[in-house]
C-alpha cells in the first residue's frame, strides 16, 4: 500500500496523522464514524487519506459502533470506529457492552477534549475512559501524539487474541494537533497478557479417553469455534469419532445446517432434541461456549448425569456456570489438532436416532404449523423459510433482537461460516440494521438479510441515511406484528395478558424507506411472498419488505427462565 | 447460604493508571467490600504487587482471582485464607515474581 507522509523539515507528523498510517499500518479497510469538535482533525487527516481509508459516515454513533461489530462478525477483522467526545462517545457504550459480552473485536477511538482541559467539565467532555471499564477488555487514554502508534498497535493486538472484545483508546485534541516522529511496529507480544494457553497433555488424554467410551456423547459449539477460525476442524472431528452435534445461538452456522451431525440449537427457544438429551447424555464436550443462563436453563440439574468437559480459550468461563469434570484451557483449533489425531469411531446410531426421532416430534407438532400455516395470518417462520429457501442457505442472516431473532435463528440454513449475526449476550435492539450495514460493507459479494421487529428497527432506523449515502445493499426484512412481541409473549404467558406497554402504532415502513431512496414493499398474504422476495434479490440495491404477520404468534418450543432444559413448553 | 471467610487476595501488575480501578471493580461487581488495600513497587521495574483484604465465599474466591486476570495488565494473581500463614503466603508470592515473569505461560493457575 503506497501513501504519502505531510513531512515537516523535521520528518513529524501530527498525531491525527499519525493515526491514520497507523490504521494503515493495520490494514484497516472500514472504518464507521461520526465526526465532531473533538475529532475535527482526525477528520480533516481522513479527508486527505480517503483514497486509502474508506469511511463510512453513520447516522448515529451507535449505528457505528454496531455496524463495526457487524462488520468483524461477517469478516473476521477487527472492526474500527470513531466518535466524538462527549454524547459521541457516551452513544458508543451500548455497542462497547455488546461486542464486550459477545466477544467481537473492535477498536474505538474518542476524541477527547485538549489535555489541559481534562477533568475541568468542559464542552463535551466526559470520562469515557472510566465509563466504559467494566466493558473494555483494554482501555486507554493518550496524552502525547507520540503515543498514538504503539496504542493502536496494542489495542489492535488485544483486541483480535485470545477471547477477542473491545478496545477503546481515547484521544485528546492536544494529542491528535501535536507533533511526532512516526515509526510503527505492531505488537506481537504484552509481557502481561500471555492468551494462547499451552495444552495440557493429562487433560487431552483424559478427553480422548472420554470421548472413545462415551455411549451417548455430545458436543455443544459455540462462538469460540468461529473465532478460533476452526469450523472444519470441529467437522473434521465430530466425524472422526462420530459424535453428535449441537449449536449455541452465537455458534449458529459453525456447522453447515445439512451436515449429517448436525442435531440443532440448544437454548431457551432451541430445538427440542438437543434440550432434552443434554439431561440424558453421559459426555457433554463443550466447546468455545459458555454456558450462559439461555443454555442451561435451572443450573442445579443441568447435565447433572453426564461428565462435562469444557474447552474454552478464557480460563474464567471454565467452571463458571456447570461443574467441569475435565477443563481444557485451549486455543479451539489447537485442542483439535490433538483430539482429531487420536479420537476413534464409535457406533452410535440409537444415541444419534434420538435426536432425529426428536426432530420429528418437534417437525410435526411446532415447526410444520409455522413454516407451512394453514390460517390467513402470516407467521414469521414462513417468511424466514421462503427466504433461505430463495437464497439456498447462502445469506448472511443478520437479525435483530425478540421473536424474529429466535424464529430467524431456528428457521434459517446455513451452508457457510459467518452467516449469523446476531446480538447474543447483551440482546440489544436496534442491533440488526446497523450491523448489517457493517457486514455488507464486509462481504459485499454476499446477500445480507436482516430479519427486525417493528420495535427494533425503529431503534435504529436512521440508518437509512447511511444506506442512502453509500447505497449499502442491505435486503431489510421487517416482520411485523404491531408489538414488542417477545415481551407480549411472556405478557401472555406469565402476566395474564396484560399488555402493558407493547402494543405500537407504527408508520409506513415503505413511505419511510423511500423517503431515503430504499426501494420497498409492503405485504400481508402468503400469495404475494414469492414474488416479493424475488423483487426483493432482483438487484443488489438496498430494498425493504414488510410483512405483517400474525399479532399474537408466540415462539416455541420454550423453556421458562429457570426451568429445566427438560422442562420445555410447545404451546401456549 | 456460604460463610464469608477472610481472604487476602495478591496481584502482580504493570504499573499503569486505570489498573488498580478495574481490580476493584472486579470486587465491586461481586459486591464484595475491600478492608484493606496496599500497592507497593516491586523490585522489577514498572510492576507493581497489590494486597486486598476482602471477606467472601470459599466457592467464589477462585473465580474471582481469574477474573482479575484476565485484566491485561495484571500478571498474575493469587489468593489465601487471612490467617496465620498469610504472611508468609504474600512473601512466597512476592519471591516468586521473578519465575512467574519467565514463566512461557503463567495462565496455568487456580481456576
Amino acid at each position: 500500500m503506497h501513501f504519502e507522509i505531510s513531512m515537516k523539515k523535521d520528518k513529524s507528523v501530527s498525531g491525527a496523522e499519525a493515526l491514520m498510517l497507523s490504521l494503515l499500518e493495520e490494514k484497516t479497510e472500514a472504518i464507521f464514524g461520526y465526526p465532531g469538535g473533538q475529532v475535527i482533525h482526525i477528520y480533516d487527516l481522513l479527508y486527505k487519506y480517503q483514497d486509502q481509508l474508506n469511511h463510512i459516515l453513520a447516522r448515529h454513533e451507535q449505528g457505528a459502533v454496531h455496524a463495526a461489530q457487524g462488520y468483524a462478525r461477517a469478516t473476521g477483522k477487527t472492526g474500527v470506529c470513531i466518535a466524538t467526545s462527549g454524547p459521541g462517545a457516551t452513544n458508543l457504550i451500548t455497542g462497547i457492552a455488546d461486542a464486550m459480552i459477545d466477544s467481537t473485536p473492535i477498536v474505538c477511538i474518542t476524541g477527547q477534549v485538549p489535555s489541559s482541559l481534562l477533568g475541568s467539565d468542559a464542552f463535551q467532555e466526559a470520562d469515557i475512559i472510566s465509563m466504559t471499564m467494566p466493558v473494555t477488555k483494554w482501555s486507554y487514554q493518550v496524552t502525547e501524539a507520540s503515543e498514538i502508534p504503539e496504542a493502536i498497535a496494542k489495542a489492535f493486538y488485544i483486541a483480535r487474541t485470545g477471547r477477542p472484545g473491545p478496545v477503546l483508546i481515547d484521544i485528546p485534541k492536544s494529542a491528535q494537533i501535536g507533533l511526532c516522529e512516526f515509526g510503527y511496529k505492531p505488537c506481537t507480544s504484552i509481557r502481561s497478557y500471555k492468551w494462547h494457553p499451552v495444552l495440557d497433555e493429562s487433560k487431552v488424554e483424559a478427553i480422548v479417553e472420554a470421548i472413545n467410551s462415551a455411549e451417548r456423547p455430545l458436543i455443544l459449539l459455540g462462538q469460540g469455534v468461529k473465532l478460533s477460525g476452526a469450523e472444519k476442524k470441529l467437522i473434521e472431528f465430530a466425524e472422526k469419532a462420530n459424535v453428535p452435534v449441537a449449536s449455541t445461538l452465537m455458534g449458529l452456522s459453525a456447522m453447515p445446517s445439512d451436515h449429517p451431525l448436525y442435531m440443532g440449537m440448544v437454548g431457551m427457544h432451541g430445538n427440542i432434541g438437543p434440550n432434552v438429551l443434554t439431561q440424558e447424555t453421559d459426555l457433554l464436550i463443550a466447546m468455545g461456549m459458555r454456558f450462559s443462563d439461555r443454555i442451561t436453563g435451572d443450573k442445579t440439574v443441568y447435565a447433572s448425569q453426564a461428565k462435562v468437559v469444557h474447552i474454552d480459550i478464557d480460563k474464567s468461563e471454565i467452571g463458571k456456570n456447570v461443574k467441569v469434570d475435565i477443563g481444557l484451557h485451549a486455543d479451539i483449533s489447537d485442542a483439535l489438532d490433538e483430539l482429531i489425531r487420536r479420537v476413534r469411531y464409535v457406533d452410535r446410531k440409537a444415541w444419534v436416532r434420538q435426536f432425529t426421532d426428536k426432530y420429528k416430534f418437534e417437525y410435526e407438532n411446532v415447526i410444520d404449523l409455522i413454516i407451512n400455516p394453514t390460517q390467513k395470518e402470516m407467521t414469521m417462520g414462513e417468511v424466514v423459510k421462503s427466504v433461505t429457501e430463495y437464497t439456498d442457505a447462502n445469506a448472511v442472516v443478520v437479525t435483530d433482537v425478540g421473536q424474529q431473532q429466535m424464529i430467524a435463528a431456528r428457521y434459517s440454513h446455513f451452508r457457510h461460516t459467518r452467516s449469523f449475526i446476531t446480538s447474543g449476550g447483551l440482546g440489544t435492539m436496534g442491533y440488526g440494521f446497523p450491523a448489517a450495514i457493517g457486514a455488507k460493507i464486509g462481504v459485499p459479494e454476499r446477500q445480507v438479510v436482516l430479519f427486525c421487529g417493528d420495535g427494533g428497527f425503529q431503534m435504529t432506523i436512521q440508518e437509512l441515511g447511511t444506506v442512502m449515502q453509500n447505497q449499502v445493499g442491505v435486503k431489510i426484512v421487517v416482520l411485523n406484528n404491531g408489538y414488542l412481541g417477545m415481551v407480549r409473549q411472556w405478557q401472555q404467558l406469565f402476566f395474564g395478558k396484560r399488555y402493558s406497554n407493547t402494543e405500537m402504532l407504527n408508520p409506513d415502513f415503505v413511505t419511510v424507506a423511500e423517503a431515503y431512496g430504499v426501494a420497498g414493499r409492503s405485504i400481508d398474504s402468503r400469495d404475494d411472498l414469492e414474488e416479493a422476495i424475488r423483487e426483493m434479490f432482483a438487484d443488489d440495491k438496498p430494498y425493504l419488505l414488510e410483512v405483517k404477520v400474525n399479532r399474537e404468534g408466540n415462539v416455541f418450543p420454550m423453556i421458562p427462565a429457570g426451568a429445566p432444559v427438560s422442562g420445555v413448553i410447545f404451546n401456549e | 447460604m456460604e460463610k464469608n471467610r477472610a481472604y487476602i487476595v495478591s496481584v502482580f501488575s504493570e504499573n499503569q493508571a486505570g489498573v488498580l480501578n478495574r481490580i476493584t471493580s472486579v470486587f465491586l461487581r461481586r459486591k464484595i467490600n475491600i478492608e484493606s488495600l496496599k500497592v507497593s513497587e516491586t523490585s522489577v521495574k514498572g510492576i507493581s504487587m497489590f494486597t486486598i483484604e476482602a471477606s467472601t465465599s470459599e466457592s467464589v474466591m477462585p473465580l474471582l482471582v481469574c477474573q482479575i486476570e484476565k485484566i491485561i495488565e495484571v500478571i498474575r494473581a493469587e489468593y489465601c485464607p487471612a490467617d496465620e500463614q498469610a504472611e508468609l503466603n504474600i512473601q512466597r508470592f512476592l519471591n516468586s515474581l521473578g519465575s512467574v515473569l519467565n514463566d512461557p505461560d503463567p495462565a496455568v493457575s487456580v481456576c
